[in-house]
């Protein structure tokens, strides 16, 4: 199958677990899962710049749409696709990463992996208790929100990980 | 200007990056309630079946409580009307005005969706303009107040609930008459606050809350919740009252619309009289 077109059948996928699933279900109150964020962790590691970026809002934008959070999501995207453009070199093992392949447990371990989608997902979990909160009145509650959230949806992702054997690339 | 191009170039992810921030910053910032709910609606008319096929699913599980919720208000309804007084009727539709009484409509609804974990929560209810709701019409639960419908399309309308940061609905201590302003400051959707009651006025932990009937909104004397914990406020002039909320709206499935046929005749004149 062309590579585009898995990608656009995992987004619409991820999108659509995270309005129809993950969203509708909280633990205790305020704690979520967002795994759609999985879809900025798997992006080929050739992938240009922009081209992040620009599917970080679409995919931002497509749950905000259907969740009436207008603009939470897209911020909270468009700084992980961000940030994901300086982690990747930083993360990078001895040499570079083979050329065509993914971020994946496959490719490149569970503790490189673990480790590169913990700092994603805290960093996109963050950005967005905070636009949502839109104040750092109550940072502690943030935080708390952020840490608890996380650990959720790094586990929803080690699931998808493990269950998807098929590779992206 | 060689030198900008390539400065740009060079630049060119951090520079994007910072104008797809800076628009959904602004999308976030200019949001409120009323934009929200419009957008929210707009979403609605794509997937109001799914999140409706969706809520079925998620009924079939809840079945036995709301059954014997209903049960249990259908015995204090019938218990009325045996007894034959309007005069106490429960927390849910106290319609002492006499006035009022006669032009009220109650339409009733199911809740499709519902967030309880953000600060700007919303809630929608699958009846639209099509069964006579419109916005700013009053949405009461089993248990008392829900909301203020916000936006409608034909077959849906949005809620905004108390539990938005948004929203503010005028109530008052029902032992006493005194009155203030319940708003939802505390992040968590069993409770909200109430502020403006003067220190000198006596409360207890336990006492009820109820609608205040100013807002023009809510009727006098829907329940909103119970006084939990009491804290001087720290300009010793009003209590902070932390109010338990009567409704959960984390199991919140059927609620009432209340279409209150003489809001716009009150509004009207209270309009006017304001801007003479």
């Amino acid at each position: 199958m062309e590579r585009w077109l898995k990608y656009t059948f995992l987004f619409v996928v991820l999108v659509g677990l995270q309005v129809l699933v993950f969203s509708q279900m909280q633990f205790r109150g305020t704690i979520n899962a967002f795994p759609y964020v999985y879809f900025i962790l798997a992006l080929p590691f050739g992938i240009q710049g922009r081209n992040v970026l620009m599917l970080s809002a679409l995919l931002g934008l497509s749950v905000d749409f259907f969740s009436g959070t207008m603009g939470v999501h897209m911020a909270a995207a468009v700084f992980a696709g961000f940030f994901r453009i300086v982690l990747l070199p930083a993360l990078s093992p001895q040499g570079d990463y083979e050329v065509g392949t993914v971020p994946s447990v496959r490719d490149n371990g569970w503790s490189w992996f673990l480790r590169y989608s913990g700092f994603m997902v805290l960093t996109h979990h963050l950005v967005l208790y905070l636009v949502e909160s839109f104040s750092f009145s109550n940072f502690s509650m943030i935080l708390v929100n952020t840490l608890q959230s996380s650990v959720l949806t790094l586990l929803v992702i080690s699931i998808i990980q493990t269950a998807v054997k098929k590779n992206l690339s | 200007m060689r030198s900008l191009i390539q400065f740009i170039l060079k630049y060119q992810n951090f520079i994007l990056f910072l104008l797809l921030e800076l628009a959904s910053l602004l999308f976030v910032l200019n949001r409120n309630a009323y934009q929200s709910a419009r957008f929210y609606t707009w979403s609605l008319a794509t997937m109001g079946g799914v999140y409706e096929r969706q809520s079925q699913v998620k009924d079939y599980f809840s079945l036995r409580s709301t059954n014997e919720e209903l049960v249990k208000e259908n015995a204090v309804l019938k218990e009325l009307i045996i007894k034959g007084s309007s005069s106490e009727l429960p927390s849910m539709f106290s319609l002492q005005d006499p006035l009022a009484d006669k032009d009220i409509d109650i339409i009733p609804a199911k809740v499709v969706k519902a967030s309880v974990s953000q600060q700007h929560n919303l809630m929608t209810i699958n009846v639209g303009y099509q069964d006579g709701v419109a916005s700013d019409m009053a949405v009461v639960g089993t248990h008392g107040v829900v909301g203020v419908i916000k936006s409608v399309s034909r077959h849906y309308s949005i809620v905004l609930p108390l539990i938005n940061v948004e929203y503010r609905v005028s109530s008052k201590l029902k032992n006493s008459d005194y009155f203030g302003t319940m708003r939802w400051d505390t992040n968590d959707y069993k409770y909200a606050s109430l502020k403006g009651i003067e220190e000198h006025v006596e409360v207890l932990v336990g006492d009820t809350i109820v609608t205040s009937g100013y807002g023009a909104i809510f009727p006098e004397g829907v329940m909103v919740g119970t006084i939990d914990r009491i804290e001087g406020g720290k300009e010793g002039v009003f209590h902070e009252l932390n109010v338990d909320l009567s409704t959960d709206y984390k199991r919140l499935i059927y609620v009432y619309v209340i279409r209150n046929n003489t809001m716009d005749e009150r509004k009207e004149i209270e309009k006017n009289t304001q801007s003479n």
